[in-house]
């Protein structure tokens, strides 16, 4: 039997606020458990796409470290290192957040990812096409960071929400109610106890009268 | 140290739909913005993916672009409609996850489920929102 609340007096004024204690720890586990459970539809949702986004991510990177590593082999390191600081900004990350059940995930949006030849910055004249190739590889893997990151993200706070609704169900559903619904038979047995007490001292009281009079 | 408990679940169960529109606005009317986005009762802005608003003006015709009202409210209640039951309410709402479901719908509700839930989030994650009722609501 699970523990009683402490400091209970067995009465019906008791009995009836813990009524409605039980009716509403009972609404919020419902509840609880149906947000843990989309929770956990959105995480394997999330998890789904952030497998691709690193599958994609790394051999983004990967042909971009071969193209940049080529880019140095026909200009030299120090033509390449020249060239990327000769470069404009990089491209522009929107950032804002879109809302889980409450969960504040974000959205990362690239903007104008590749970009051409000419907008890069560098110059045309003495650069090689293997240069140009590299920038547009890294271009690519960018976004695919980007997106890689926005994924991974969500998929940190959305464990994280999980594990908090999981620990308030399993506090409802393992501590709360059954200590609630032991405290409420309790106090019904004290009360039908009382009344059994009362029923006799009554019956009692009227037969010493009756064996007066 | 219980009646803390009890604010404290009571103030859960409250927060449990703060993530809801404070007001739903209609695609057409996000379509014509350049960061479409609605405010949300917790005092959040909630932005929509353009991608997701185009794909719904493609799915329904152009007189419903007004009707469809964003955004589509998943319901859940394992009490009204059992476990792993969601109902869409509204005809433009119920046409456009039909369509994305590949479902027939005529009423004005129509009731999904678990797996059709995800294939749905997956497709629209920012223009669907759960909502949590129960019976009493």
């Amino acid at each position: 039997m699970a523990d009683l609340i402490e400091g209970v007096n067995p009465t019906r004024m008791e009995l009836l606020k813990l009524k409605t204690k039980v009716k509403l720890a009972k609404k919020g586990h419902r509840l609880l458990k149906e947000k843990r459970d989309a929770l956990i539809m959105e995480f394997f949702n999330v998890l789904e796409e952030a497998k691709g986004a690193r599958r994609q991510a790394e051999a983004r990177l990967r042909e971009a470290f071969a193209a940049l590593i080529l880019a140095q082999a026909s200009l030299g390191v120090l033509k390449v290192t020249e060239c990327a600081y000769a470069a404009k900004e990089t491209p522009g990350i929107e950032s804002y957040t879109r809302s889980i059940m409450g969960v504040r995930v974000p959205v990362l949006e690239l903007q104008e990812a590749s970009r051409s030849v000419i907008e890069r910055g560098y110059g045309l004249a003495d650069t090689s096409s293997q240069l140009d190739e590299a920038a547009a590889r890294f271009e690519e893997a960018l976004a695919a960071v980007v997106q890689l990151a926005e994924v991974e993200r969500s998929i940190k706070l959305l464990a994280k929400e999980i594990e908090s609704t999981k620990r308030r169900v399993n506090a409802l559903e393992n501590v709360l109610i059954p200590r609630l619904e032991a405290t409420v038979k309790y106090i019904k047995m004290r009360l039908d106890e009382m009344e059994r007490e009362n029923f006799f001292k009554l019956k009692r009281i009227k037969a010493m009268i009756e064996a007066r009079t | 140290m219980e009646d803390r408990t009890f604010r404290l679940l009571a103030k859960q169960i409250r927060s449990l739909n703060r993530h809801l529109a404070i007001e739903k606005r209609s695609l057409r009317e996000l379509l014509c913005e350049e960061k479409p986005a609605i405010r949300l009762r917790d005092g959040e802005l909630h932005r929509f993916k353009r991608e997701e608003l185009e794909k719904l003006a493609k799915l329904l015709p152009e007189h419903m672009h007004a009707k469809l009202r964003l955004p589509i409210y998943i319901e859940l209640s394992s009490d009204r409609f059992g476990k792993g039951t969601a109902r869409i309410s509204g005809r433009a709402a119920c046409v456009a996850v039909a369509k994305i479901l590949e479902k027939s719908c005529e009423g004005e509700e129509l009731f999904i489920y678990k797996p059709e839930i995800r294939i749905l989030r997956r497709e629209l994650p920012t223009t669907t929102q759960y909502m949590f009722t129960t019976a009493a609501d």
